[in-house]
């Protein structure tokens, strides 16, 4: 069982904010990078299915510039058996779809493969765009927000979430599959010494883009600029003083007076 | 976190190694602020516990599946030499690792500090069999390091202990009471000394590591402490009836381990300074959020210049004694002697830590009085900072002693 896993670097949350340093190669200090949280729930899931099986390789796959190290070493850390950067030294493409060519075509020229494992999300800019576009490029078959996996007759059996419940899904492989944060791979494994160790002794490969077969270069869309919102005036007023019945009165009356649309409550 | 990766950037690490200290801070920083600090509250609450009627003692729920966590992730591992199932990592990193535990929880972080100085002790003084039996142990974690030092009437002059160790064949057997021992009746491994010889003072004093698979029902847990503060923590007296120590448990010399211990201590003495800047740092952030979210006279409080001067007080202080812990670890890291240069560490930022979660209560105002406000139980916890491992006194007798000698030469 080969499985490949799609990892991000993103800014941390706990770095300051800064408009002009949305993408993780914008910043020259690696503390402020970190995995997209949600990939590690996929990391989870391949590791886990890789153990059950007893056999199998775990790859990570990342875009980014050398500030990905970090993520790539953190994924064999966690225990991921090898990992390949694909350089995006200035994040010179940074559009959802010019990425998930990139990686369709990374995963091509691996080559061998039975399952692409995505993170539900990005925790940046949270499209969950990815898997979808990979499997349309790769013509895979694809589930999302994959709670639990098993396997049956050379197919991967899922639960996936839908709206109000879980839909079981018979999937041939190879397949794509964008892992969610609850149900069996909700906590994913830390690193630990003996992994990091290991980790920081493994040489992970990097690729060129233009390596990669690809037509496309320039991203078909441009981010073209990025500001913080304006700070907001609006005072915050609290009613916890008094009669809780006298206090939803008080309520009802100051949203009236901002003119607001009440529906039944008039 | 920054602050301590950065501090690490200005020692000469080479980069591989400095990439190794950068993950491993990343796990533990997020073991520790993701999942020990929200039990520290209900640890607090619960306490240790003991059975007397058992004489069996246990850590407050879920602490132990924490434990579990630092196994998994290698934790204990980080200073035991290669040949040992460790790491031979920095002392560095192992304090920072320490500073980061105190961080969640002072009660959790105390598995540290005394496993390192049983790593320590067994590996610089140990028998061949005992290290091969004993570190592989400890490393992963099986085996909770405690220390037997304090007695009834040995408490700052531990060389006035008066357990005995009588030699029968190949085996010594030790009668005494010992008092505060931390992980005392959960622990796999317990340093201690005793009399060999009584005419001989502090001179006829050995060091053993005692078993208690081995020792049996010859030692007892008597009852454990109630303390002000670290509830979470278990702290025992024991009492030991002619309990067996194998002859290859005695560490170096006969009558040489009152030299030995105390030539130690300067070691896990910096893992104390680490514990105080972590619950200090914890005091400085809950109070830099709350001076934000509180306002009076119209605006946060974090605003008034009373305030915000205390809290630069607080994290001037909490840096300073931040280097200094630090820098006496990568001392001994180097191989460097750092006997007064860990007292100065040990007292300096303990002494801090008194004054910044004091003003951490301050900032909070009445709410800071109230148990339901983490800083009251920071305010509580850190008072023993300045009392264990050598009382702030201890630590001025060894610096100003140490001054005079130099002055001396």
């Amino acid at each position: 069982m080969n499985i490949l896993v799609f990892v991000k670097a993103t800014i941390d949350r706990n770095a300051p904010l800064d408009p002009d340093e949305i993408f993780p190669g914008d910043r020259d200090d690696k503390s402020d990078v970190m995995t997209n949280n949600y990939d590690k729930n996929a990391i989870e899931a391949a590791l886990r299915i890789i153990e059950e099986k007893g056999e199998g390789k775990v790859t990570a796959v990342c875009l980014g510039s050398d500030m990905a190290d970090k993520v790539v070493k953190e994924a064999i850390a966690m225990g991921c058996h090898g990992a390949i950067r694909i350089e995006n030294s200035k994040a010179e493409v940074t559009h959802f779809f010019s990425v998930a060519k990139i990686l369709a075509a990374a995963a091509k020229k691996i080559g061998e493969y039975d399952l692409l494992l995505f993170g539900m999300q990005s925790y940046d800019y949270g499209t969950a765009t990815m898997a979808p576009m990979v499997s349309e490029f790769l013509d895979l078959p694809l589930a999302c927000w994959v709670e639990k996996v098993a396997f049956t007759n050379g197919k991967v059996v899922v639960d996936k979430v839908i709206e109000g419940g879980i839909r079981k899904v018979e999937i041939q492989m190879p397949a794509v599959l964008s892992i969610a944060s609850s149900g069996d791979f909700e906590e994913p494994r830390y690193t630990s010494v003996r992994r990091i160790m290991k980790a920081s002794k493994t040489e992970v490969p990097v690729w060129e883009i233009a390596d990669l077969g690809i037509e496309e270069k320039k991203p078909s869309v441009e981010f073209d600029d990025i500001e913080e919102p304006p700070a907001r005036t609006e005072k915050c007023i609290v009613f916890d003083d008094g009669d809780a019945n006298e206090l939803v009165g008080e309520l009802i009356g100051a949203l009236k007076e901002k003119g607001l649309n009440l529906g039944a409550y008039k | 976190m920054k602050q301590l990766t950065k501090i690490f950037k200005t020692f000469n690490f080479d980069k591989e190694a400095q990439e190794q200290n950068e993950m491993i801070l990343d796990m533990v920083y997020e073991l520790a602020m993701n999942e020990i600090i929200e039990k520290e509250q209900d640890w607090d609450e619960e306490g240790a516990h003991f059975d007397p009627s058992t004489k069996k003692v246990s850590y407050p729920s879920g602490m132990m599946d924490l434990y579990k966590k630092c196994q998994q992730n290698d934790l204990f591992s980080i200073i035991v030499p290669e040949k040992y199932d460790g790491f031979g990592l920095s002392y560095t990193l192992w304090n920072a690792v320490i500073e980061l535990m105190a961080r969640a929880s002072l009660a959790f972080s105390m598995f540290f500090p005394s496993q390192g100085l049983n790593i320590e002790i067994i590996n610089n003084f140990g028998t061949p069999e005992a290290k091969e039996k004993y570190l592989p142990l400890l490393a992963s974690g099986d085996a909770i390091g405690a220390m037997a030092f304090s007695e009834p009437n040995a408490g700052s002059d531990i060389s006035a202990v008066t357990t005995k160790a009588e030699k029968e064949g190949d085996s010594y057997y030790l009668t005494g009471n010992k008092i505060w021992l931390s992980h005392g009746g959960a622990a796999g491994t317990y340093i201690t000394f005793a009399v060999t010889d009584k005419t001989a003072g502090p001179k006829g004093l050995s060091a053993f590591i005692v078993d208690p698979k081995i020792a049996g029902s010859n030692m007892e847990v008597v009852g454990i402490e109630h303390k002000m503060g670290l509830h979470g923590s278990i702290t025992s007296s024991m009492s030991l009836d002619r309990a067996e120590v194998p002859k290859e448990n005695l560490l170096g010399k006969e009558n040489d381990g009152f030299r030995l211990i105390l030539g130690s201590l300067a070691s896990s003495r910096i893992g104390i300074a680490a514990q105080a800047v972590g619950i200090s740092e914890t005091a400085l952030q809950e109070s830099i959020n709350y001076s934000l979210q509180r306002s009076q006279f119209g605006r946060p409080i974090g605003k008034h210049q009373a305030i915000s001067f205390m809290l630069a007080d607080m994290a001037t202080r909490v840096h300073q004694s931040r280097l200094l812990y630090l820098n006496t670890a990568q001392m001994k890291h180097v191989g460097a002697n750092t006997q007064i240069e860990s007292s100065m560490a040990k007292y300096w930022a303990t002494e801090m830590a008194q004054k910044v979660t004091y003003d951490a209560v301050q900032i909070h105002g009445g709410y800071g009085y109230s148990q339901d406000y983490a800083v009251s139980r920071l305010f509580r916890d850190a008072r023993v900072l300045t009392i264990y491992e050598g009382t702030s006194e201890m630590q001025k007798t060894i610096i100003s002693r140490g001054a005079l000698s130099r002055a001396q030469k």
